[in-house]
């Protein structure tokens, strides 16, 4: 059981971590960088006290970490349907144009499209947008995992 | 080994129940809470009446389970709700596409009517007076997403 805590503890520094150098930690390198130090850690904790180190703890470290990780796109990102929710949660508005009104505040799809050419899944020239190798593959993994697992 | 063999065991049940509950329902939360917990009590009652295993042994498998359930919900689940997905649906087998193409298929006004209807369908209904949040659990996640954005803010600060 000792291990399994030792694992939440580094789990809990890894969130304060990248909590508090949000910004840097949110490209790769410098996350993945992070990543092998804290394994590192782990291996360097588990031989101080003479733990097993068993590949399920390695396993449940890796899924703890990318977990936190997805998690903390909350903290930023604004997601359609949890901003809808919120709007008639808070504001008990009567009817749907009122609700549409304040949603539309918004701008969803311009901030999803901002990211998507940021992360070079799309370019755009002029006024076409084009899909970049690396989206197709983006989406197409995503796809065949759907395919696979859920349909 | 026997570890790796039990999650092994509990993902290809949690896959099974996924494809079986997709055909009954298109409710995602159904999907993913009920195959997630479903597998875990069956495990546990098997575990106690047969396999007796060692606690610690237990306690990981159904942590790691749950830890790769929540991954699970983002990266083949995400496909059906993920706005981004939904955008590059439309790039897919085309040589480029016009803006104005593009915000006649997708735009923040079919966005809304799209998550309305899904709201409608799952959660909200119309009362006299207002809309409001029928389900407890959408509002428990508003609350919790709250307290984590209070909690992020203050590591942020200090």
């Amino acid at each position: 059981m000792n291990e399994i805590l030792i694992i939440f503890g580094i789990s809990i520094l890894y969130l304060l971590i990248i909590c508090y150098f949000f910004n840097f930690f949110r490209i790769f390198k410098n996350l993945f960088i992070l990543i092998v130090s804290l394994f590192i850690l782990k291996i360097g904790i588990f031989k101080i006290y003479n733990f097993d180190q068993d590949f399920l703890g390695y396993f449940l470290l890796l899924g703890l970490f990318i977990s936190i990780k997805i998690h903390s796109y909350l903290f930023y990102m604004k997601s359609p349907t949890l901003h809808l929710s919120e709007i008639i949660h808070t504001k008990k508005l009567i009817n749907k144009n009122e609700i549409k009104y304040f949603f539309l505040k918004y701008k969803f799809i311009q901030m999803y499209l901002n990211i998507l050419i940021k992360q070079k899944i799309l370019t755009k020239k002029k006024n076409f947008f084009y899909l970049e190798k690396k989206g197709y593959f983006f989406y197409k993994f995503y796809e065949i995992f759907f395919k696979i697992f859920i349909r | 080994m026997s570890g790796i063999i039990y999650l092994v065991f509990l993902f290809t049940i949690k896959i099974i129940l996924i494809k079986i509950i997709n055909q009954l329902t298109k409710k995602l939360d159904i999907l993913h809470s009920y195959s997630t917990f479903f597998p875990i009590i069956f495990f546990l009652t098997i575990n106690f009446f047969y396999l007796k295993l060692d606690t610690t042994l237990v306690f990981k498998i159904v942590i790691i389970y749950i830890v790769y359930s929540y991954i699970f919900i983002t990266i083949p689940g995400g496909f059906a709700s993920s706005v981004r997905l939904k955008i590059l649906s439309h790039f897919i087998h085309k040589n480029g596409l016009k803006s104005t193409d593009l915000f006649k298929k997708i735009n923040d006004e079919v966005l809304f009517e799209n998550r309305f209807k899904r709201l409608i369908n799952y959660s909200i209904i119309r009362k006299n007076q207002h809309y409001f949040i029928k389900s407890n659990k959408i509002k428990f996640f508003l609350n919790f997403i709250k307290l984590n954005k209070k909690i992020f803010n203050i590591i942020q600060r200090h």
